[in-house]
C-alpha cells in the first residue's frame, strides 16, 4: 500500500520537466550533488566536535553546553542546505530514488538519527547540567553522543551506496528484496 | 619529470585487483573516504570560523586549534590511505583527469599551507581574535581573518574537485 | 621571523590562493552556463568552441 502510494508520488513528480531537466543538465545536477555533499562537512563536521565532547575525548577544557549552544546555529544552516539540495536531489531522480534500497535505509536512519538528537537534548534539559564542566559527561551521554556518531556513518554509507544498481528494481532479486525496494511493477508480475 | 609510471605501477597492483572486484569492499572505502573528510573538513571549518569571529567567539582560540590537531591528522591519515585504494582501481583514467590534478594541487597546498602559515599565524593571533590573554608578538587582526578564508577556499577546492572526478 | 614579516608573508601567500583558485572556479562555473546554454538552445552556442 505505502508502496504503492510512494511510487504514485515519485511518478507524478517525475512527470514535471524541470525535474527531467535537472537530471538531464549533467553539469547543474553535479552542482546540486556537490553541494550536498561538502555541506556535510559543516553539518556533520559540527555534530563530530558536539559529540566527540559529549563523549570526553575533545575539547575537554570547554563546558559541553558552550559547544552545544554555540555550534548549534552553523550545524542547523548546514543542515537546511543539505535538506534542501537533497529534496532537488530526489526531485532530479524520483522514481529510482523512491525505489532505492538504500535511499530507504538512509531515511530510516536518518529517522533514527534524529529521534536519538531528541532524546540527547532532553537528556541535557532535565539535567541540571552539573556535569558541564567535567571532562568525561556521564555513561547515558556518552552511549547518546557514539549512537548519534554511529547514525550518522551509516547514514552517510548508504547514502554514498546509492550510486550502485546491485539492487536496483530491474535487477533478479527475493521477493523480499522487491518489496523493501518498493519495486511495485516486479512485485505486480510475481502475482 | 614524468610520473606517469606511478600510475601504471598502481594500475598493475594487486590493490587495483582488489579494488576492482570487491564492489562491497570498494563501496565502503568510498564511506570511510567521505567520512575522513568531514573530520578533516569539520575542525578546519571550526577553526577558520573561530578565527573569523563567526563561532564561539570568546572562546580562548588556542584550546580550539590545539583539540582539532590530532583529528585532522587522523582525518587525513584515513582521506590519503582509502584515496590511494580508490585511485588504484581508475590509475590510467586519473593520470590524465584535470579535476584529480586540481584536487592533488589543493591538497598538497593544502597540507603546507595548514602546516606552516596557519600554523603559525593561529598561534600568533591577537587579543581581540583569540581571546588567549595579551600575546606580544601577535600579527594583524585581518592577517588571521585572510588566512582563514584562503584555509576554507582551499579545502572547499580540494573536496569540490574530489566530487567532480565522479562526473568527468 | 618578527610578527610583522609572518604577517606580510602570510597576507601575500593568502591573497594568491584566494585570487588562483577563483580564477579556476570562475572558469569552472562559465563552463557550467555554457553546457546548461548548450542543453537548452538549438544552436551550438560559441563558447562551446573554448571548452
Amino acid at each position: 500500500m505505502l508502496n504503492e502510494l510512494l511510487f504514485k508520488f515519485a511518478t507524478w513528480l517525475d512527470g514535471f520537466q524541470s525535474s527531467t531537466d535537472l537530471h538531464e543538465a549533467l553539469y547543474a545536477y553535479g552542482w546540486v550533488e556537490g553541494t550536498h555533499v561538502l555541506t556535510l562537512t559543516l553539518f556533520l563536521g559540527m555534530l563530530l566536535v558536539i559529540d566527540l565532547r559529549l563523549l570526553g575525548v575533545a575539547f575537554k577544557e570547554l563546558p559541553a553546553s558552550t559547544l552545544i549552544e554555540r555550534l548549534d546555529k552553523p550545524m542547523m544552516i548546514g543542515f537546511i542546505v543539505m535538506l534542501i539540495s537533497g529534496a532537488l536531489l530526489f526531485y532530479a531522480i524520483p522514481v529510482r530514488s523512491t525505489q532505492s534500497i538504500w535511499f530507504r535505509i538512509k531515511v530510516v536512519f536518518i529517522i533514527f538519527a534524529g529521534i536519538n538528537a531528541l532524546l540527547i537534548r532532553n537528556m541535557t534539559r532535565s539535567s541540571d547540567m552539573s556535569w558541564d564542566n567535567d571532562p568525561v559527561p556521564p555513561k547515558r551521554i556518552r552511549v547518546g553522543a557514539a549512537l548519534s556518531l554511529g547514525l550518522w556513518v551509516l547514514v552517510v554509507a548508504s547514502g554514498r551506496n546509492m550510486a550502485y544498481d546491485w539492487w536496483d528494481c530491474h535487477k533478479e532479486m527475493p521477493h523480499f528484496m522487491y518489496w523493501a525496494a518498493g519495486c511495485v511493477n516486479e512485485l505486480a508480475a510475481f502475482e | 619529470m614524468d610520473i606517469v609510471f606511478i600510475f601504471e605501477w598502481l594500475d598493475a597492483s594487486w590493490l587495483s585487483d582488489l579494488a576492482r572486484t570487491s564492489a562491497g569492499l570498494f563501496s565502503m572505502v568510498q564511506a570511510v573516504h567521505i567520512l575522513s573528510m568531514i573530520m578533516l573538513c569539520g575542525m578546519l571549518i571550526l577553526g577558520d570560523l573561530r578565527m573569523l569571529n563567526v563561532v564561539l567567539t570568546g572562546v580562548p582560540s588556542d584550546i580550539i586549534i590545539a583539540n582539532t590537531k590530532k583529528w585532522i591528522y587522523i582525518a587525513l591519515a584515513g582521506i590519503i590511505l582509502s584515496g590511494i585504494y580508490e585511485a588504484s582501481a581508475i590509475a590510467m583514467k586519473l593520470a590524465t583527469n584535470s579535476f584529480f590534478w586540481a584536487k592533488m594541487a589543493g591538497l598538497s597546498m593544502g597540507i603546507v599551507f595548514m602546516l606552516s602559515v596557519r600554523s603559525a599565524i593561529y598561534s600568533r593571533a591577537p587579543e581581540v581574535i583569540g581571546s588567549n590573554g595579551p600575546q606580544s608578538d601577535a600579527v594583524g587582526a585581518w592577517v588571521v581573518k585572510l588566512v582563514a578564508l584562503a584555509n576554507l577556499f582551499i579545502w572547499f577546492s580540494v573536496a569540490a574537485n574530489g566530487r567532480w572526478i565522479g562526473f568527468s | 621571523m618578527t610578527a610583522n614579516t609572518l604577517g606580510k608573508v602570510a597576507a601575500v601567500c593568502s591573497i594568491v590562493i584566494i585570487i588562483g583558485w577563483g580564477i579556476y572556479w570562475g572558469v569552472q562555473v562559465q563552463d557550467t552556463m555554457c553546457l546548461l546554454e548548450a542543453s537548452t538552445s538549438v544552436d551550438f552556442p560559441e563558447c562551446m568552441e573554448n571548452l
